[in-house]
């Protein structure tokens, strides 16, 4: 009888838990779109889309208020074994990232509000490509995060730590082509330096997506890797993920 | 886990002493009383720690920007060093808060803090990143000169945004939502003060786009510092929704 009963009770908590990680991958499907909408508001000078952005906004800022007030609930209710306490507490900063990268979206549709303000147009599409570039890299790491983050797929994350480096790379070269601008024309210097702002606030976005795919690989490993050597974090866990299921044990 | 602080307000000092006084009764205490006296003790311990986090986050702040002041590059060192005591700090919190959550079992306003609790030692850790980020900042632009005017107003708007969050972290010891809100009301004023800095940024480039490289660092100091601010604001709002159970609209 008991076992019956507390079986039931573990399948019921188990559920509980996909749904908190529903949840956040909700939140992450919104954050990406926020991401995408703004960075395109940006590149096509589309004023109405990134008004929606900064509208929406408040939206993800909720979520991840709903998302936290449920992941605590869970604990303070269930008292979960070690892996899942790993997963709650990785599903909970997951939420923060996202809502920072939500953060960056609004600015990024406040850029783009910014430059379609002013009214010298003309060079900003020949700096738009790099927005385009940095968009492409960085929404294609937060992608993986999320897919990392659904089924705590180490390999993904692994993914997301091989690509980063695009970001600042990606960065370095859109500011030397930039500065040249500004000391072409001057009069360009308030739309690169919204130009700046938005490229930076990508990158950001990208540096949250690999937050979050640290917080994977802490799930699945037990080992907080935030403060390590990403290189050889790589190296040891390419070889070591093909013969170790995630999720083990208690450390 | 308090950092040094030695004041602890209002709790007596013994619950229920159990002297038996010949023939008179026991003072009793049911299980509950216990428990939620527990609770009222772990809550404070955990407000003490976060308040203490505090205090080493506002000196790293300072430390920033004594360091741009100064164009300090032993000071920049020294923050980037000290982040790591602080990074540490905010773990034990996050694991003293998990287990306060897990083994008290709170509910209400006991819940709500110490839920709060987690959020908010992320966001103390976040501004001390603002804090390294500022000494790196200082640290790419050594040798260069930098122009006084957006310097001394960049100081300023970093000035405002550590006062308002000193005051806010004074508000959240003293568990009073009204000084937290009456303090929130600055951020409009450091998003002028860097709007302000843009707009003179911009001019002084224009002029002269030598100090190109030089100024858009200094943009970013004081962009830094605007996320402190933002933060100090999630401070208050965290405060607010503690003690009333509300989500404040603060933006």
């Amino acid at each position: 009888m008991p076992d019956i009963a507390k079986g039931h009770t573990v399948q019921r908590y188990d559920q509980e838990l996909s749904q908190v990680r529903d949840q956040v991958l909700a939140m992450g499907r919104r954050v990406v779109e926020q991401v995408n909408a703004a960075a395109g508001a940006l590149t096509e000078g589309e004023i109405a889309l990134a008004r929606q952005v900064v509208d929406r906004e408040r939206h993800v800022d909720r979520q991840e208020m709903a998302v936290d007030e449920a992941i605590f609930n869970l604990i303070a209710r269930r008292q979960p074994a070690a892996i899942d306490l790993r997963l709650v507490m990785a599903l909970s900063k997951c939420t923060g990232y996202l809502e920072q990268a939500g953060d960056k979206a609004e600015q990024i549709a406040w850029c783009a509000l910014r430059i379609k303000d002013r009214e010298a147009r003309g060079a900003v599409p020949r700096t738009l490509h790099h927005v385009r570039r940095l968009h492409r890299i960085a929404s294609r790491l937060l992608d993986l995060a999320l897919m990392a983050l659904a089924d705590i797929d180490v390999d993904r994350a692994l993914d997301v730590f091989r690509e980063e480096g695009e970001l600042e790379e990606e960065f370095d070269a859109a500011m030397r082509h930039l500065m040249t601008f500004v000391f072409e024309d001057a009069a360009l210097l308030g739309q690169v330096i919204d130009v700046v702002f938005a490229l930076r606030a990508l990158v950001t976005i990208g540096d949250k997506a690999s937050n979050m795919a640290e917080q994977v690989i802490f799930v699945a490993k037990g080992t907080d890797v935030r403060y390590r050597n990403k290189e050889i974090l790589i190296a040891t866990l390419s070889q070591a993920s093909s013969s170790s299921a995630p999720g083990g044990g208690p450390e | 886990m308090s950092a040094g602080r030695t004041s602890r307000r209002g709790r007596a000092a013994s619950y229920g002493s159990g002297h038996a006084m010949p023939g008179n009764h026991l003072p009793i205490l049911g299980v509950s009383d216990v428990m939620k006296l527990l609770v009222q003790q772990k809550r404070e311990a955990l407000r003490e720690g976060l308040l203490g986090m505090g205090e080493m986050v506002v000196a790293a702040l300072r430390q920033a920007i004594d360091c741009l002041r100064g164009r300090n590059l032993e000071l920049a060192r020294e923050i980037v060093i000290n982040d790591n005591k602080i990074n540490q700090f905010r773990r034990l919190a996050e694991q003293q808060a998990l287990v306060a959550l897990a083994a008290y079992q709170p509910a209400g306003d006991d819940f709500r803090e110490i839920g709060a609790t987690l959020e908010l030692v992320s966001e103390l850790e976040r501004m001390a990143d603002h804090a390294k980020d500022v000494a790196r900042l200082v640290e790419e632009m050594a040798g260069r000169e930098i122009p006084p005017a957006p310097l001394l107003q960049t100081l300023d708007l970093a000035e405002q945004a550590l006062a308002m969050l000193t005051g806010i972290l004074k508000a959240y010891g003293d568990q009073d939502p009204q000084q937290a809100l009456a303090l929130a009301a600055q951020d409009d004023q450091v998003d002028v003060a860097q709007r302000d800095l843009i707009r003179a940024t911009v001019a002084l480039i224009q002029q002269d786009p030598g100090y190109a490289e030089v100024a858009i660092r200094l943009l970013w100091v004081a962009h830094d510092f605007e996320r402190v601010a933002d933060r100090a604001l999630n401070i208050a709002e965290q405060l607010v929704f503690i003690t009333t159970g509300q989500i404040p609209e603060l933006e």
